[in-house]
């Protein structure tokens, strides 16, 4: 077509006519387009209150929809349209859109530190009232997300997904490797010393090594698993200038780069790039390079496509006291939303059985609502025997060893990250010793804190009397007193004294 | 060395080296035809052409719209920098006015100003105009820039000043020159100035991302993101969306490409 | 002001007008507003349409607080030695302009091709240099073991990340815009120079250097200017897609300081203190240039 002589003698005619009959002719074109634009623009009318929910682009939302909209008609709520918005779903975007009055009507939160930022801002609604009419108070879901929905005794969102990490153990990779499987519960000892006849059986001599004992250990459960925790009891003080965590960051260095149980960093991109895009765990996991992995419920999803792999479960390896992480997509509704009703009434659905059923049944991480995870539907799905031991696992790991993450009202949590894991890499690089790192990454969150309180002098009272709550709380501990639950903010160490008994 | 073996080296190395250039476009494109199970595998070639996973992503989104209004957006600011560009250009390499250089020295220093750093008092004002989630608040901020104005003005700069003594000569007014003699000589700057606005509008992500909302005016761009690949779901769809959006570049290029490179003569018929 | 001089004012200005409404409308003064919030406290959690916060002045604070963050400094660094491959980036899109400059015919298929990484997704960029910087079985380091070196594990290392990148990006220029901004002003080169110089018996280096280089001055001081400050601005994108800014901070730019301090934590009137300062530096590198380069471009 191009070599067309009529068009290509067209095409001289035009680039080399004069320059005003050149820009004459596109200002033309462009008004001409704008105004078909103006035209083919489909006017907006809808009979019933729309909600616009901010979420990702996950191909379970349009079934999830539909179930909301059975649920209402089965309750007799008046029907409302549910509109899917991933596109505004940036976590920038939200905040900007929320504060400048225009944001979606259902918003989702990826995890409770982004709910208390987002609540900072003050772009959430307060739904304490509505989750008590509606049944979908922390009461129904699991005790350790209790913090992460609630701020400053207010509720604001209800779980929609709940995470949690355990190990997958693959049991034919161990078998292979003539290795006993590994018992649920295991002391770091013991995950050594399992992890260390592994690998030497696994890998031959000479060659490059390509057989893991697992993908990779989260520090904090390990820190906490010390009785460690980023703050202090009242949160007031970072305390990772401690030689737990020091002990820690060395071991995992130890566990990496000497007996090489995990990949390093370096290690692992390899494999990655090999592999291409996310999900290269669960493919490493099949493949046996990786005789376990730190995953959620939602990694099921993947092993499903995979036909029946020999799936066991372990718990992360623990110095003392068995925890693991427990955190959430948190759906929230917008204090600007139009719909409000509407939108707590879509919170309530999140603890129903109607939508934890599908939750159940496409293992897409845990029901938000513990109740339903009882069920033989839950823990025997009858397609899959090779899971059973997993889903039993999760729903009793996140109940009794899930602690949510502990977020101190004195500093933001993307500060504690940006404090926290460059110093942490920074060891791990051999940039800094151990110790220069923890104490680098407790100082900068000190400073933080009162940079904070500078900042916003309305935090100082609250401030000081936890500062002499959390002196109170030291000397009775040191003395041997049980300490008084109430007094203690952490969400970790509320547990933790309650396991150890040294609260009442 | 003669002529020919030259022309062959010359050749041999510029193969070489378009090839090397090209393989992250063809990598794209074959993943673009790969069904899902088979993104992650190493080898490049799919086993099967899956053409529909073009049709899906018109099926999954209204992508048709996305890219009449990221053609409209672009063609607007294109054609409204560019005009303006050459004319404010013109003032500041052919024309001498007092403190001339002072204002062009502001203009050179607004280039240097992070971009991120200004979108939100635009977004300020845009909220002030009502023109959130408008076509209007799209092209506005980004049509009036100093970076063409930079561009065109340097490459005016290289014309030299004995064409318009002559033309003033000859009687014609300063619009007659710009219009007749000065234009027509850049006709290099100002097409690869078009082109590269084009194009960075055409990709342009974080305004658009925040300043629109309703799902009939996204761009391009913010379509991408309904085939969200962290998840690893559907990047054989993200590439499908890709090499459809950026086709109507190449077209743009490849038929504008001769403008940039066809030379000059000073003695123009016209003089 | 004579009559005359404001004639010419008249002239100047005139032409000026389209655009500097616009200009003055979304560029100027967003530019005063945003200079004025970095003196502010202001903040995202404290000042919106819900909270009734009022906007404090805090005088240099933020920037004494900028220049006091300990890794401010390394920060500025990396920035820095990334653009020291600049002058390698601008001879190579020089280079790549040179051959496919003309009007051959088989040239414009080539031309093509070397701009093609610009219409290729920038996910797909990243990800097949990371295949190719892959410390174990990725080509390059398989081929410099076959050299008998022992190759660094690139992206992943501490030192060797910035190399990396810098290799990058130098192949990214070689097809870029600069190499059209550059075959644009090989273009505007009059061809009655060359007809001369060609009378005269010069050489092809000759040719280059007396004829070539000089017309390009002009193109060339933009191509600088722009890579400077976009050498001082950028280094975002790659950062956050590629590294995350790391490994422990040694790929994070100013740029993604900006972001990750400014932006992620709401502080604005941080954030703009952190642009201005960045703004200042790449000025300061600019007037330099400029002093120096009016010494080549005839006004």
């Amino acid at each position: 077509m191009i070599a067309d002589p009529a068009f290509k003698s067209g095409r001289r005619l035009l680039l080399s006519a004069p320059m005003k009959t050149v820009f004459g002719l596109c200002f033309a074109g462009l008004v001409l387009a704008s105004a078909l634009t103006a035209w083919w623009t489909p006017p907006k009318h809808a009979d019933r209150p729309v909600l616009y929910w901010v979420t990702d682009a996950n191909p379970a939302r349009p079934a999830q929809v539909e179930s909301f909209y059975r649920w209402l008609a089965r309750h007799g709520h008046p029907p409302v349209e549910v509109r899917l918005d991933p596109a505004n779903n940036d976590p920038t975007k939200k905040i900007i859109q929320g504060v400048s009055g225009v944001g979606g009507d259902l918003l989702d939160m990826y995890g409770g530190a982004m709910v208390r930022y987002v609540q900072a801002v003050g772009v959430l609604a307060d739904v304490t009232d509505a989750a008590e009419q509606g049944r979908f108070t922390p009461a129904q879901t699991y005790p350790g997300l209790r913090d992460q929905l609630v701020v400053d005794g207010r509720q604001y969102g209800f779980p929609a997904n709940v995470y949690l990490n355990l190990l997958f153990v693959n049991q034919a990779t161990f078998r292979r490797h003539g290795q006993p499987l590994p018992p649920r519960r295991w002391t770091l000892e013991e995950f050594e010393r399992a992890g260390k006849a592994f690998v030497a059986a696994a890998n031959p001599p000479g060659q490059r090594r390509r057989v893991f004992f697992v993908n990779t250990i989260y520090p904090p459960e390990l820190r906490r698993s010390l009785g460690l925790d980023t703050f202090n009891e009242t949160m007031t003080r970072c305390t990772l200038d401690d030689p737990r965590w020091v002990t820690v960051m060395k071991l995992i260095h130890q566990w990496t780069y000497d007996d090489h149980l995990l990949p390093s960093a370096a290690e692992f991109d390899s494999f990655a790039t090999e592999m291409g895009f996310a999900g290269a765990e669960a493919g490493l996991f099949r493949s046996g390079n990786f005789a376990m992995i730190e995953a959620g419920r939602q990694t099921l999803v993947q092993f499903r496509e995979y036909g029946a792999l020999e799936l066991g479960i372990a718990e992360p390896p623990h110095g003392g006291f068995p925890n693991t992480y427990i955190d959430a997509r948190v759906a929230t509704v917008y204090v600007a939303s139009r719909h409000r009703a509407a939108a707590e009434r879509f919170l309530a659905f999140l603890a129903s059985e109607d939508y934890n059923a599908q939750i159940v049944a496409d293992a897409d991480s845990l029901p938000p609502n513990p109740a339903f995870t009882h069920s033989a539907a839950y823990r025997q799905p009858p397609q899959y025997p090779n899971e059973w031991e997993c889903h039993a696992a999760f729903a009793e790991s996140a109940e009794t060893i899930g602690i949510g993450d502990s977020h101190s009202p004195f500093v933001l949590p993307s500060e504690v990250a940006n404090a926290t894991w460059p110093a942490y890499q920074g060891f791990m690089a051999g940039i800094y010793s151990a110790d220069q790192a923890a104490i680098m990454a407790a100082d900068r969150i000190n400073a933080a804190i009162q940079r904070t309180l500078a900042e916003k002098p309305g935090l100082r009272p609250a401030y000081e009397e936890l500062i002499a709550r959390q002196k109170q709380i030291e000397e009775w501990r040191a003395a041997g007193r049980p300490v008084p639950l109430a007094w203690i903010t952490n969400p970790f160490h509320r547990q933790y004294y309650r396991e150890l008994g040294w609260a009442e | 060395m003669s002529t020919t073996s030259r022309r062959i080296g010359k050749h041999l190395l510029l193969a070489a080296l378009s090839v090397t250039m090209a393989l992250p476009f063809v990598w794209m494109v074959l993943t673009s035809l790969k069904p899902l199970a088979e993104v992650a595998s190493p080898s490049w070639l799919p086993s099967r052409l899956q053409w529909s996973n073009y049709a899906d992503v018109f099926r999954l989104v209204p992508f048709a719209r996305f890219y009449w209004n990221s053609l409209l957006i672009a063609g607007w600011v294109t054609f409204l920098q560019v005009f303006t560009s050459a004319l404010a250009a013109y003032s500041f390499s052919r024309l001498r006015w007092p403190g001339r250089d002072k204002v062009f020295l502001l203009y050179l220093g607004t280039t240097m100003i992070p971009a991120l750093v200004l979108i939100i008092p635009n977004y300020q004002i845009m909220i002030r105009l009502g023109l959130v989630d408008s076509y209007l608040g799209l092209v506005l901020p980004s049509a009036f820039t100093a970076v063409g104005t930079f561009l065109l003005r340097q490459y005016m700069l290289t014309i030299p000043t004995s064409v318009d003594e002559a033309a003033e000569m000859d009687g014609a007014s300063k619009w007659q020159i710009f219009w007749e003699i000065i234009l027509p000589l850049s006709r290099s700057g100002l097409v690869t100035l078009a082109i590269l606005v084009f194009m960075a509008n055409y990709h342009s992500f974080f305004w658009p991302l925040i300043l629109l909302k309703s799902v009939d005016k996204y761009t391009l761009p913010i379509g991408l993101l309904y085939f969200d690949s962290t998840r690893g779901q559907s990047t054989h769809l993200l590439m499908a969306a890709a090499t459809m959006s950026v086709a109507p570049l190449i077209l743009l290029f490849v038929l504008l490409q001769k403008q940039i490179v066809q030379g000059i003569r000073l003695h123009h018929p016209r003089g | 002001m004579n009559a005359r001089q404001r004639q010419h004012l008249r002239a100047g200005l005139g032409f000026l007008a389209p655009q500097i409404l616009g200009f003055l409308a979304f560029t100027i003064f967003p530019v005063i507003l945003s200079v004025g919030l970095a003196f502010t406290n202001c903040d995202l959690r404290l000042h919106n349409m819900f909270k009734d916060a009022s906007l404090q002045f805090v005088g240099w604070e933020n920037f004494t607080r900028l220049f006091t963050h300990p890794d401010f400094w390394r920060f500025f660094g990396n920035t820095l030695f990334l653009m020291l491959g600049l002058p390698f980036a601008i001879a190579g899109s020089l280079g790549a302009a040179l051959l496919l400059s003309g009007r051959t015919r088989g040239l414009a298929v080539y031309r093509t091709m070397f701009y093609l990484p610009h219409f290729t997704a920038s996910v797909a960029i990243f990800l097949l240099w990371k295949k190719l910087f892959n410390p174990y079985g990725g080509p390059i380091n398989q081929f410099l073991a076959a050299l008998g070196f022992q190759p660094p594990e690139w992206l992943n290392d501490y030192y060797w990340a910035k190399p990396a990148l810098m290799i990058m990006a130098f192949w990214t220029a070689v097809g870029s815009n600069n190499m059209l901004l550059y075959l644009a002003g090989l273009a505007q080169v009059p061809a009655e120079l060359y007809e001369v110089a060609d009378m005269d018996g010069a050489s092809r280096w000759q040719k280059f250097w007396h004829v070539t280089w000089p017309q390009l001055a002009p193109v060339t001081f933009y191509i600088v200017i722009i890579s400077v400050s976009g050498g001082f601005l950028g280094g975002f994108e790659m950062a956050r897609t590629m590294t995350a800014g790391g490994p422990a901070g040694a790929t994070t730019t100013l740029s993604y300081f900006l972001y990750a301090e400014g932006f992620d934590t709401g502080r604005l009137g941080y954030a703009s203190a952190v642009a201005w300062v960045i703004f200042t530096l790449a000025f300061v590198m600019t007037l330099l240039n400029w002093k120096f380069g009016t010494r080549y471009v005839n006004d």
